[in-house]
């Protein structure tokens, strides 16, 4: 083949192809989920977060607690143990109807207090967070989420949209949307991959609850192991995925099984409502709860770290909603 | 890794690499770094990433094309590890990991395929009579050498638009297949035959029938 005929193919296809900067920002964030190591949140996993910013923001959010002195510690067991409810959470969410919507919503809100304020730490300094996940099934629907944190509302425009692709949606909430195709290309190199990447799939969510080695792996992801890692992924597991009711029973089971996991006894979550923490304190000074209604349903967690600089940081979450919804999102009042 | 400051990294203009020179040299070493410290492939994905772009989107469209060279990056990265600078330049390597997820989505090339030459049919109605460059010749017979393209075996054309749209030598373009030197030949002097054919036997630079 001549050169002349060369430049005819290279004619064929000399229309410009670049990518837009939401391409480059998506692939860029895509990659950056694998390349920087996971943090510890008790929020919803920043997948799509850039390293730095990453650091930056999760660090307004995690909460950095606690010592054998915390709250948590210090509460005295109640007459019913853990193990217990786990298990009637269990067998909770295995009575709910095995319905489905357009999209699983989760509305989770926590205020934090005790915050790094140009890196001096302030313990009245209170952020109050948010996350409010529209995830649909459907590989053709986007994934909406709106997220609203003190530091993710200091950054620019520009910065918001390198993280992930995020944008101001009014108010303090920030709107980041995943289209079906970034979804489906996400998902194929999982499954090329044999990995199972969140969010899962219904068909995964639902395969989880009669395999239990996946059960296990998709569960607790966060290295390394330890009881307070298990319970803060769990809790965002619980709260970022749609699960069928049997898959959430099998997860409850297997929290059941965790060594060192006690009742902490109440815990007032945002608005007063109080349940039963269940959860464990590990040195130095790191207590984490999940807290369970009088129904033993899932309503929230605390988290409360003590570690030299740092005094009395707790944090709360409460789940206001986490189910199936055929409204579409939008962003919260 | 937080903390690690990533070296300034820019992109050489795009020649035809050999294992030795400075680009490739560079590449392999950010390579290794990256098996250790995984935050220095974000170099690789800087450096590449419009062009494996600029590939993909050509082959099966601007739409599909985010996803595809997404998916290639990640995939480079969890492979890094089976990353070997004495098989391929990096730059080789991600084109042929490209090609390979390109290879899933035929059917889309296809459609791209035919979409381009229905898109160049209806363009040529009004302006045909205009070109003067050696692109309107092309551009008058674009729609018989899509179909040309299009009629190819996978192979044939991922060899064929490795080397006219990513100006791979032929042994990187046996290199990025994971085939031949002898193989790249073969493929190729079979696609020449074919596009050949579907061009008349005339040169396209020359007009039909010189």
């Amino acid at each position: 083949m001549t050169m002349d005929e060369l430049q005819a193919i290279r004619d064929v296809y000399n229309d410009a192809a670049v990518p837009t900067a939401a391409d480059l920002a998506d692939a860029r964030a895509r990659l950056s989920s694998l390349t920087t190591p996971p943090k510890p949140s008790p929020g919803r996993p920043l997948r799509w977060a850039v390293p730095g910013l990453a650091a930056a923001a999760v660090a307004a959010v995690v909460l950095v607690v606690t010592s054998t002195g915390g709250a948590l510690h210090q509460r005295r067991p109640q007459p019913v143990g853990a193990e217990q409810i786990l298990l009637a959470a269990s067998q909770q969410a295995a009575r709910q109807p095995a319905t489905t919507g357009r999209y699983w919503h989760s509305r989770v809100l926590g205020t934090t207090k005790g915050l790094f304020v140009n890196k001096v730490y302030d313990p009245k300094a209170v952020d109050n967070s948010g996350t409010d996940s529209w995830w649909a099934p459907s590989l053709s629907i986007d994934d909406v989420i709106y997220t609203k944190s003190a530091k993710l509302s200091s950054l620019t425009d520009k910065q918001l949209q390198d993280f992930g692709g995020m944008k101001r949606v009014g108010g303090s909430w920030l709107e980041q949307r995943t289209t079906g195709a970034s979804k489906r290309g996400y998902q194929q190199v999982c499954q090329e991959k044999h990995e199972t990447c969140a969010p899962l799939t219904w068909k995964q969510a639902g395969a989880l609850a009669t395999n239990r080695q996946a059960l296990f792996t998709a569960l607790f992801w966060t290295n390394p192991k330890s009881t307070t890692n298990d319970l803060r992924d769990a809790f965002t597991f619980l709260t970022s995925n749609p699960l069928p009711p049997q898959t959430q029973a099998a997860a409850y089971r297997m929290l059941a099984t965790l060594p060192g996991v006690r009742s902490e006894g109440l815990v007032t979550l945002l608005g007063g409502a109080t349940g039963i923490g269940i959860g464990t304190v590990e040195g130095p000074g790191v207590g984490y709860a999940l807290v369970f209604d009088k129904n033993n349903r899932l309503i929230g967690d605390e988290e409360r770290v003590t570690n030299g600089a740092i005094k009395n940081q707790v944090a709360r979450h409460s789940v206001l909603t986490n189910g199936w919804t055929n409204e579409n999102p939008q962003p919260p009042a | 890794m937080p903390g690690v400051r990533n070296v300034p990294y820019e992109r050489d203009s795009i020649v035809t690499v050999t294992h030795t020179d400075p680009r490739s040299v560079r590449d392999a070493a950010v390579m290794t770094e990256a098996q250790h410290n995984p935050e220095r492939f974000s170099a690789i994905f800087d450096c590449y990433y419009t062009e494996i772009f600029a590939y993909a989107a050509h082959r099966i469209g601007q739409d599909l094309a985010p996803d595809l060279v997404a998916e290639t990056f990640l995939a480079a990265f969890q492979m890094r590890h089976r990353y070997d600078p004495d098989q391929a330049s990096v730059r080789t390597w991600l084109y042929g990991i490209a090609t390979n997820l390109i290879g899933k989505q035929r059917r889309s090339e296809i459609r791209a395929l035919r979409a381009m030459s229905r898109l160049e049919v209806t363009g040529n109605a009004e302006g045909h009579d205009e070109r003067v460059s050696s692109q309107v010749s092309a551009g008058a017979l674009r729609a018989s050498l899509i179909e040309a393209l299009a009629d190819l075996s996978d192979g044939e054309r991922d060899v064929l638009l490795l080397v006219t749209l990513a100006d791979l030598s032929y042994e990187e373009a046996g290199a990025a297949l994971g085939i031949s030197g002898g193989t790249v030949g073969s493929r190729l002097s079979r696609a020449k035959a074919r596009v050949r054919e579907a061009l008349g036997g005339t040169n396209p630079m020359h007009g039909r029938g010189e």
